[in-house]
């Protein structure tokens, strides 16, 4: 053998032959093996296996349920539902994670308009994903033209699937949706160990994926207007499309109806009504930046209306909302329900209340003459307060009826002076607890609305100290004391630090309660409550917006409990019936507050205006009405924030809600009688 | 051969009128012709799960055999004179990948660096079997055969721990085996083999089975826990291993004895993962049944058995043993990863060669090919100036 001399030092080792003989037999055993298992599989259990295979393509989806409706006390649909494209991502047959499924993401946002990441974070999430198999939602298609691109190009977008499914539909849009509240896929716990919905009692049973109400009246009665979802037997095609049904599917359960005592009629008027006031306070340069109302039967503690502005579309957050979407409905505020948790002072709609305390502890009768001068002053020297009737007027003495008549405000300083005491003595404080004021109505809203305050010397001294720890440096009462440096700036630290506090009871600020001002705070339902008691004879509720509820085809399945009473206040009957006679004379008689706006309407109503102050604010418009009537009397509260005097703004949209009430024709007319 | 009567006359012919009966370079026809049948048969079977992947996975084939070609044309005995600087490129290019790995941070690997680890320990394989042959050959002379053994085991160790470490347990087991395969051709006492083969195979117990016991879990720990007791082993652990051979063997076992054809669904509808690479040889079996499943693995065996003898006609020994690494590289992963699917092995993570999508899949076993049919052509060559016509 002749071999290159690279070859010469290392020959061909002689056993060379036999030890490839051996691994031709490993190889021939190796492959013997492959072969018999795969003999074994595909021929001797194969049939077996393709039973097996054919039970596994086919998959249980869960189908969502169209969630009840919600309906107003004639039947009217205030929520229902409405079928919509959902796109929906199967996670099973995405392309693997990496550059595929990234690239997948990315034409589908573009197609879709939604950002990449937004995509891939929905699909990752894994506190709320559903199964790998079955479609987590991404959006919904509003134009045909995004769906026959999807559907042409399947085969671009492995995983992306289209659906029909049900979603929340708000017929009157902007109308009441702070009362019907808002649908959003249920939360998971959070990475900052926040619990989240999912899991806890009020969505037992709910998946995860699931759409479910968050608020007002969807989160209160969630349980009820779920439904139960189905499930579709679908066979998987090689795309990884369904290729139509199999078997049977399990429709879903629509849930049930939530029939309420709202009336829809009086609700949308609510809101063109208080919309009519905001622009009239505007063109009289008043700003008019919000405003609310309540609207209930005092005889019953049914809510007939509740309306807060700015509002939204409530189907905003039915088909999911983006991040700029949202945004800028929270930063309107049409997220605040400040018919139940907008807390202001109430002005001279107070007025009654404090009649009524002193009335009852007997500081004055009916027939007290009292109010003469422009002008009521309480202590002397340095330490004298002075308090004026708005508008400088002198109305001279008035009785009871006439001083609430023309809202004389120097006849009720003093009733606030003689209910003060001697500084710890609450009779006006403990009249108007007991009509509901500074705690929760319980009304049937989460939180069942804001408590507000009614303040007293324990009130204000606990405000004192919180304020001496949050401004000052030292223990607090100490006088000289510096303010933190971080407050150093601000007038009222340095003058709050320097004398020891910063506002301490005094007779002043009983005198301030006694007309709505001060600390108090209220929300309008607490105002209707408490006129709804003043006109039942004492009966303070605990109001009730949902009546009962009824399966998707109308049967009544559960009347739900009725409004309870929360408190039973008892007055002198002469005495109850002269603060309602000052009402009447306030709305309808003549030189009353409100005259010019409630004079001509044809039926009896007991009104009264009310404008609260806010420092550096335009004033804030106030009026809560009583119209009695045999089957349908009706209590309401209109506020109008920074919408001036209450008589120009908040009594013309209480007239139109009245007129819609009572099928009168509606005129807006504003008064202008300056009553503070 | 004086007893052929046919060889007699040629004896005595001129080398020169030889020329057209010895072509200078040829191709195996067998080997390419199976190779480009596996090629035909990955691009039918993807095109049932991804038209997009059929698709590049033709260019990947295309540019392969391009490569297969290319090196075809080379003698492969002029890699012998760069055996370190290949080693040192292999350990480097694994280490760096190791490196920007680990600064990138574990799990969150992006994704440009998870493509190229992938690309170097596959590659790697190629580039390790040319390295061992031609150390073995430049060494087996001046040392005894245990130390050769020795060696050639720690050299082969190096790549293999680090590749397991990235973490691609597939090839380095593959490393591993190439490595037995060089040493056994080379011709090394077969004592010491298996003495190095028990140590490895003590050694593997530890990691995996002592190593859970004092709590160092690893993945490729669970998995062959799962694979040996599918109750020992936490549910969420395991799941996705165990779902994935489930699946694979029911796909399989639904495609009978001549497949469902273009309704098979199973694969395609992504109830096997990874249904285009590791597992495409589920695919394949339910779309055409044990008779494609058979006729896939005949065609691996002719690859092998033309492989085998390649090793056996090589004109020198480097040949021989880079052949004979390749045989080892290509019965490992065909055995491994067919024996994965079919549920006789824990789950490794080993491509079957041509079948499965991948660019540096592909790239990888045309570059062996390549060197093969470099080894055939060059032994047609040696064997024609030696005036006897070679009979492989």
């Amino acid at each position: 053998m002749i071999e290159a001399p690279l070859q010469r030092r290392a020959p061909l080792p002689p056993q060379l032959t036999r030890r490839v003989g051996v691994l031709s037999v490993v190889t021939l055993a190796l492959f013997g093996i492959l072969a018999f298992r795969l003999w074994y599989l595909q021929v001797l259990t194969g049939p077996q296996n393709a039973q097996e295979a054919t039970a596994n393509v086919v998959q249980n989806i869960p189908t969502p349920a169209p969630r009840g409706n919600i309906l107003d006390a004639g039947g009217n649909l205030l929520a229902t539902y409405r079928n919509a494209t959902q796109v929906a991502i199967v996670k099973d047959d995405l392309p693997a994670r990496g550059p595929l499924r990234e690239a997948l993401y990315k034409r589908l946002g573009h197609v879709l308009g939604i950002g990449w990441r937004t995509i891939r974070a929905t699909v990752d999430d894994q506190q709320v994903a559903p199964p790998g198999y079955a479609p987590t939602a991404i959006t919904y298609i509003s134009s045909d033209r995004e769906l026959a691109y999807l559907a042409e190009r399947k085969r671009y977008y492995p995983g992306v699937v289209e659906r029909s499914v049900p979603v929340r539909y708000y017929p009157q849009r902007d109308i009441g949706s702070i009362v019907l509240g808002q649908v959003g896929q249920i939360t998971g716990p959070s990475p900052n160990g926040v619990r989240g919905e999912l899991g806890t009692p009020a969505f037992s049973g709910v998946a995860a994926g699931s759409i479910v109400g968050q608020a007002g009246l969807e989160a209160q009665y969630q349980p009820y207007l779920q439904g139960i979802p189905g499930q579709d037997k679908v066979e998987i095609n090689s795309s990884g499309y369904p290729t139509g049904a199999q078997g049977s599917p399990i429709p879903p359960t629509q849930g049930d109806q939530l029939g309420t005592s709202l009336n829809l009629g009086l609700e949308r008027e609510g809101y063109v009504a208080m919309r009519e006031a905001m622009s009239a306070a505007r063109a009289i340069h008043n700003p008019a930046t919000a405003a609310s109302f309540v609207a209930m039967n005092p005889m019953t503690g049914r809510i007939y209306g509740l309306g807060s502005l700015p509002t939204y579309d409530a189907n905003a957050f039915a088909t999911g909302v983006s991040t700029s979407a949202y945004r800028q409905i929270l930063d309107s505020g049409s997220l605040n329900d400040r018919a139940i948790n907008g807390q202001y002072p109430t002005g001279s709609t107070f007025k009654p209340i404090t009649a009524l305390a002193a009335l009852s502890a007997g500081v004055i009768t009916p027939q007290t003459l009292a109010g003469a001068g422009t002008t009521y002053t309480v202590g002397s020297g340095a330490a004298a307060q002075s308090f004026r009737n708005s508008g400088g007027a002198n109305y001279g003495n008035k009785d009871l009826v006439g001083a609430l008549a023309v809202s004389e405000d120097t006849y009720f300083y003093p009733l606030g002076k003689a209910l003060n005491g001697d500084g710890t003595d609450l009779a006006l404080q403990n009249q108007a607890r007991s009509l509901g004021l500074g705690s929760s109505p319980g009304v049937d809203l989460p939180g069942g609305g804001d408590a507000g305050v009614v303040p007293d010397y324990r009130y204000v001294a606990a405000v004192n100290k919180a304020d001496w720890a949050q401004f000052c440096q030292g223990p607090q009462g100490t006088i000289g004391a510096r303010p933190k440096p971080a407050y150093a700036t601000k007038q009222l630290a340095i003058n709050g630090c320097a004398q020891g506090q910063f506002d301490y009871w005094t007779v002043g600020q009983n005198i301030q309660l006694a007309t709505g001002q001060g600390f108090l705070l209220a929300t309008p339902l607490q105002m209707a409550v408490a006129y709804s008691a003043i006109f039942n004879g004492g009966t303070v509720w605990s109001p009730k917006i949902a009546t009962q509820i009824l399966s998707p085809s109308g049967q009544v399945v559960q009347q739900l409990p009725p409004p309870a009473v929360a408190d039973k206040v008892s007055w002198n009957a002469a005495d109850r019936a002269a603060v309602i006679a000052g009402l009447r004379a306030a709305a309808q008689g003549a030189g009353g507050t409100s005259d010019a706006v409630f004079g001509n309407f044809p039926r009896p109503v007991y009104g009264k205006t009310g404008t609260a102050q806010h420092a550096g604010q335009k004033d804030q418009s106030w009026y809560v009405a009583y119209a009695p009537d045999a089957k349908r009397p009706i209590v309401i509260a209109v506020t109008i924030e920074q919408g001036g005097f209450g008589a120009a703004a908040a009594a013309p949209a209480v007239r139109l809600m009245l007129s819609q009430w009572f099928g009168i024709k509606k005129q807006f007319i504003a008064g202008t009688n300056p009553d503070l | 051969m004086a007893t052929n009567p046919i060889q007699a006359p040629a004896q005595g012919r001129d080398p020169s009128t030889l020329g057209p009966r010895v072509p200078r370079l040829g191709l195996d026809p067998l080997l390419t012709l199976a190779a480009i049948g596996l090629g035909i048969l990955s691009l039918v079977t993807l095109d049932g799960i991804s038209h997009a992947q059929m698709v590049r996975q033709g260019v990947y084939l295309g540019g392969g055999l391009v490569v297969m070609l290319v090196i075809s044309r080379f003698d492969y005995s002029r890699l012998r004179e760069l055996k370190w600087g290949l080693y040192v490129i292999l350990i480097a290019a694994i280490l760096v990948v190791l490196g920007i790995g680990h600064s990138v941070g574990g799990s969150t690997r992006s994704i440009g660096v998870s493509v190229f680890s992938f690309e170097g320990s596959e590659v790697g394989k190629v580039v390790l079997i040319v390295f061992l042959a031609a150390f073995v050959v430049d060494s087996s002379r001046k040392t005894s055969s245990r130390q050769l053994v020795a060696r050639v085991m720690l050299l082969a160790l190096a790549p293999t721990m680090l590749v397991i470490a990235e973490p691609d347990l597939g090839s380095g087991l593959v490393y591993v085996a190439a490595a037995f395969a060089i040493l056994y051709i080379a011709g090394v006492d077969w004592r010491h083999l298996t003495a190095v083969f028990v140590l490895g195979v003590a050694a593997l117990a530890i990691v995996l089975i002592v190593g859970p016991l004092v709590g160092f879990h690893t993945y490729q720990a669970d998995r062959l826990t799962a694979f040996l007791d599918p109750g020992a082993v936490p549910a969420k652990q395991i799941s996705k291993a165990l779902y994935q051979q489930r699946e694979s063997v029911i796909a399989i076992g639904a495609g009978q004895k001549f497949g469902l054809g273009t309704v098979a669904t199973n694969t395609a509808a992504n109830f096997v993962p990874l249904n285009s690479t590791d597992f495409i040889f589920a695919a394949l079996a339910e779309r055409f049944g044990f008779a494609g499943a058979a006729f896939v693995l005949s065609l691996y065996a002719l690859i092998i058995w033309r492989t085998l003898r390649i090793v056996a006609a090589a004109k020198n020994l480097f040949g021989a043993l880079v052949a004979a690494g390749v045989v080892a590289m290509l019965l490992f992963q065909v055995f491994v990863n067919v024996g994965v699917t079919v549920d006789i092995l824990p789950v490794t993570g080993v491509t079957l060669p041509l079948l499965s999508y991948g660019g540096s899949s592909v790239l990888t076993t045309f570059l062996a090919l390549g060197l093969l049919q470099s080894i055939y052509a060059q032994a047609r060559i040696a064997a024609g100036a030696k005036g006897r016509v070679l009979s492989i």
